[in-house]
């Protein structure tokens, strides 16, 4: 006899939730339950609501500035901020980790419940033993700034847990974790679940949706677009193929055939060269060596490796980076001749780089690719007002700027409200859409690519690959990195492969494969 | 909230401490004689406040201004006495207030060159070099006027802080600068029932000035001077390279290197300017004061960096407007006349002062959160 299956604890429900900001309704009558002991995925584009979803159910919008409930444990809550959000039981893992640097593990745990006088020892011994006892490798008094960034994430979870928080939101987790720190990451949310808390997990990445989770909610326009189960109804787990299909098209509201557009023939002209590329630290330490390659007009080529392997030093030591002005600081030095379009260039600013007719989106857009606070008009032409030469203070053609900002938002499908508005509140593939016409409008010749869809959703990263191709066919000497391997592969005519500073191998579009990339690369 | 909303509060404000003023010292305040004078004091500070606005912009601070403007006020001095240029006639005494002019300004430009080249050079923060240079220059222009003030400057060199404009090409200029602030309201894009609402306003200023500075004396010099630099401090932030340049530095300076701003240039450029516009304030003081005082100016940073604070530039840099500190100099100066006028004492004068200061900028970054907060997503 089959016992009938307890029905699960619901732990939160959110009930037709809609906010609106000015201009914009960002949730629209979003609905969403939660129970005990079990993942949930959310999923959807940048823009989807996800994040204003979260800062809902947060604090972060105290109660009044929406409209709907929040249920949790079958009674209504009304958050005035995040302090009551903590006191119902929920905890918040930020995908940018919200830590002190300066401070210790065991501070950042009791921070919240601190007596007026402190005596530290007991506190560290109290949770030093928390820590042991859920078998996280942590020491209780280390410093925030000393551990990875997987580590910190252990901390974020600890911190959690600490308050004994129910409900845990998991915001990209492993976007910046290795692959040993994600393979520790899905054995804590599986305890996690066994213990019986609820877990909200928002990735884009389907890998770990589909070894995570039990239930799947996908947001689309600020409304619910689709929920599955992996399970059937009989209780089988439904295969990946079936699912996958359906998924993408609940988010991107169309179905994706061919995520990477066909790769075109290359042209003969060789636009840029690189001879003899080293880089050496400010303690005479060799990080690159003399990594030489070219790059032929509407060729795409992909720049693989592991982290650490000197990748994005290529392009941060051909644009600038090392400069004793630049983010990196004094003491660094840079070898090497660079060639654009046959003639050879001096650089050593930044400056020097764009002028030589290149350009370089970084991977880290918040950090270094863009003004948040301003308008997306002023960071769209920043790059550009440089290039052009002539005084300072000549008057700029702000007419012919806007038709051009005009165009670049709906070439490249930005969505915003107009071109006033701040780049900070956009989303993370709009804001990189952002990057991307603030270096095309530099007409530049070659183009340096870094993790161009990192943080960015599945329908946006589309658009950028088609991009990325209809630029090369423009004539464009393209060098991308990429951490996601089929993305590079897909992408490139060509593959190089870079191991330790050196360029270990390369491979042709037709010989390529992700396990021959690998092997190059780890060895 | 925009920055155009901004600019319209901060006019009604100081229209409405205007009218309470009126009131308050019954008609003093708003008699002719008055406001020009009221302009000749906001000049100086105003012109400290433009350079000031593009410190703060890109993120920087300067706390030598003070000190600059006395140690640039008492090289002119030593030239108009000491070199006895002041005793000189006709022509010569002329050219003789201009090269003590020109004196002043290059001994600022020489400071403010200095403080910018440490600053990109060796990177030191700039309110660390700038208390340095703020204490450095106080001590010098105490050495060179031995502790004493140096007067009497000569008439000619006196004209640059008490001459005037004659009342027909006082009225002559504003004439021709309302037509051409006519021109770019009504070519500048936007609704033109707003367009009608900024040139009325322009409008009712311009005919305030001509019946204030047309029933006095004119326009004093050192109000010319300060509209000129503000009609040129706010063009270049909105206009040019430079302004988008300094926007950026300060929004995100890593950014704005990466994007090819030339940021050592900017930074030092810009404090050199400042240090040019303090040693021009040092000569218009020192010459509305008839003779250089080396105690002259202190305080003056603080009243600048107020103005640009109250007038809505971020302390953190890459927001913030010329317009926006031009009104809070003006603001900051209406209160301290209007204080005097009430026969406040002046103890009493400085504690309302501050807690005015605390009160605007509180109340700004209040309503400029709650902004944020509607547009955020």
């Amino acid at each position: 006899m089959v016992r009938a299956e307890r029905a699960p604890q619901e732990l939160l429900q959110l009930q037709s939730i809609t906010k609106d900001f000015p201009g914009a309704r960002a949730l629209n009558d979003v609905s969403l339950k939660l129970y005990a002991g079990e993942v949930l995925a959310l999923m959807g584009e940048n823009g989807a609501g996800k994040s204003t979803l979260m800062k809902i159910l947060s604090g972060v919008w105290p109660f009044g500035t929406f409209e709907g409930r929040i249920v949790i444990d079958g009674a209504d809550r009304s958050f005035r901020d995040t302090h009551d959000a903590h006191a119902a039981g929920i905890a918040m893992i930020h995908q940018e980790l919200a830590l002190f640097p300066e401070l210790t593990v065991a501070e950042h745990l009791v921070l919240d419940q601190l007596p007026s006088v402190i005596s530290w020892k007991p506190i560290f011994e109290k949770v030093q033993k928390f820590l042991d006892d859920l078998g996280f490798a942590l020491r209780a008094d280390t410093c925030v700034k000393q551990l990875s960034i997987g580590s910190r994430q252990l901390v974020e979870i600890a911190r959690a847990l600490y308050r004994d928080a129910r409900i845990l939101v998991f915001d990209e987790p492993t976007s910046a974790l290795s692959e040993t720190e994600v393979v520790q990451l899905y054995r804590i949310i599986r305890e996690l679940k066994a213990q019986g808390r609820g877990i909200l997990y928002i990735t884009h990445r389907m890998d770990e949706v589909f070894e995570l989770s039990d239930r799947l909610l996908v947001l689309r326009d600020g409304q619910n677009a689709a929920e599955f189960s992996r399970r059937d109804d009989q209780g089988q787990v439904r295969a990946r193929g079936d699912l996958e299909p359906l998924l993408l098209k609940a988010m991107v509201g169309r179905e994706i055939r061919e995520v990477f557009p066909q790769r075109a023939k290359p042209g003969e002209e060789v636009v840029f060269e690189v001879d003899g590329l080293s880089l050496y630290r400010p303690n005479g330490k060799q990080r690159l060596y003399e990594v030489s390659f070219s790059v032929r007009a509407g060729e795409v080529v992909g720049l693989a490796g592991l982290l650490g392997s000197g990748r994005s030093e290529i392009f941060e030591s051909l644009f600038g980076h090392y400069h004793p002005d630049g983010p990196k600081g004094p003491g660094y030095r840079v070898e090497g001749k660079v060639r654009v379009g046959g003639t050879e260039v001096e650089l050593s600013a930044p400056a020097d780089s764009l002028r030589a007719g290149m350009a370089f989106l970084s991977e880290d857009r918040k950090g270094n690719g863009l003004m948040l606070g301003q308008s997306i008009h002023q960071n769209l032409h920043l790059a550009g007002s440089c290039k052009a030469s002539g005084s300072w203070l000549q008057s700029m053609n702000f007419s012919q700027e806007t038709t051009q900002t005009l165009r670049w938002i709906q070439e490249l499908h930005v969505r915003c409200v107009g071109p006033a508005q701040a780049v900070g509140q956009l989303s993370g593939g709009n804001q990189q859409k952002v990057v991307l016409a603030k270096w095309l409008e530099t007409a530049p010749r070659v183009l340096f690519l870094d993790e161009p869809t990192r943080g960015v959703d599945i329908g946006a990263k589309a658009e950028i690959y088609q991009w990325i191709q209809k630029l090369a066919q423009q004539g464009l000497a393209i060098v991308v990195v990429s951490s996601e391997l089929p993305e590079l592969l897909g992408l490139s005519h060509r593959t190089l492969v870079l191991r330790e500073g050196r360029i270990s191998a390369e491979f042709s579009a037709e010989e390529v494969t992700q396990e021959k990339v690998m092997g190059a690369a780890s060895l | 909230m925009s920055s155009g909303n901004r600019t319209w509060r901060g006019l009604l404000i100081l229209a409405g401490l205007s009218i309470l003023l009126h009131f308050l010292t019954d008609g003093t305040f708003s008699e002719a004689r008055n406001l020009t004078n009221l302009a000749r004091q906001v000049a100086i500070n105003g012109i400290l406040a433009v350079g000031m606005t593009y410190i703060i912009l890109i993120g920087g601070i300067d706390l030598s201004v003070g000190s600059v403007v006395a140690l640039c006020g008492i090289g002119a001095g030593v030239l108009q006495v000491k070199q006895g240029w002041a005793d000189w006639t006709g022509l010569q005494a002329w050219i003789g207030a201009l090269l003590s002019l020109g004196a002043s300004i290059l001994c600022g430009i020489l400071i403010g060159w200095f403080n910018g080249f440490m600053i990109t050079r060796y990177r030191i923060a700039p309110f660390i070099i700038t208390l340095g240079m703020m204490v450095i220059a106080r001590g010098a222009a105490l050495i060179f006027s031995d502790g004493a003030a140096i007067s009497p400057t000569g008439e000619a060199f006196n004209q640059i802080g008490q001459g005037y404009l004659p009342i027909p090409v006082t009225l002559g200029v504003l004439g021709v600068t309302l037509l051409i602030f006519a021109i770019s309201a009504f070519r500048a894009s936007g609704e033109l029932r707003a367009k009608l609402l900024n040139f009325a306003v322009g409008l009712l200023l311009f005919c305030g000035a001509a019946y204030v500075f047309g029933n006095y004396n004119g326009l004093p010099y050192p109000v010319l001077v300060f509209v000129i630099l503000a009609i040129a401090g706010s063009w270049i932030l909105e206009k040019t390279r430079a302004g988008r340049f300094t926007l950026a530095l300060g929004g995100n300076p890593e950014a704005a290197w990466l994007a090819g701003v030339p940021i050592r240039k900017l930074t030092v450029g810009i404090y050199t300017v400042m240090g040019a516009l303090s040693g021009l304030s040092g000569a218009i003081l020192t010459a509305r004061l008839n003779g250089a005082l080396p105690t002259a100016g202190e305080l003056f940073e603080l009243d600048a960096i107020a103005a640009v604070v109250i007038g809505g530039t971020s302390l953190q840099g890459g927001s913030g407007t010329v317009t926006g500190s031009v009104l809070g100099a003006f603001l900051i100066g209406t209160l301290n006349n209007g204080m005097s006028l009430m026969a406040i004492p002046e103890f009493y004068q400085k504690v309302i002062k501050g807690v005015i200061i605390v009160l605007a900028v509180w109340f700004d970054t209040r309503q400029r959160s709650a902004g944020a907060r509607k547009t955020a997503h």
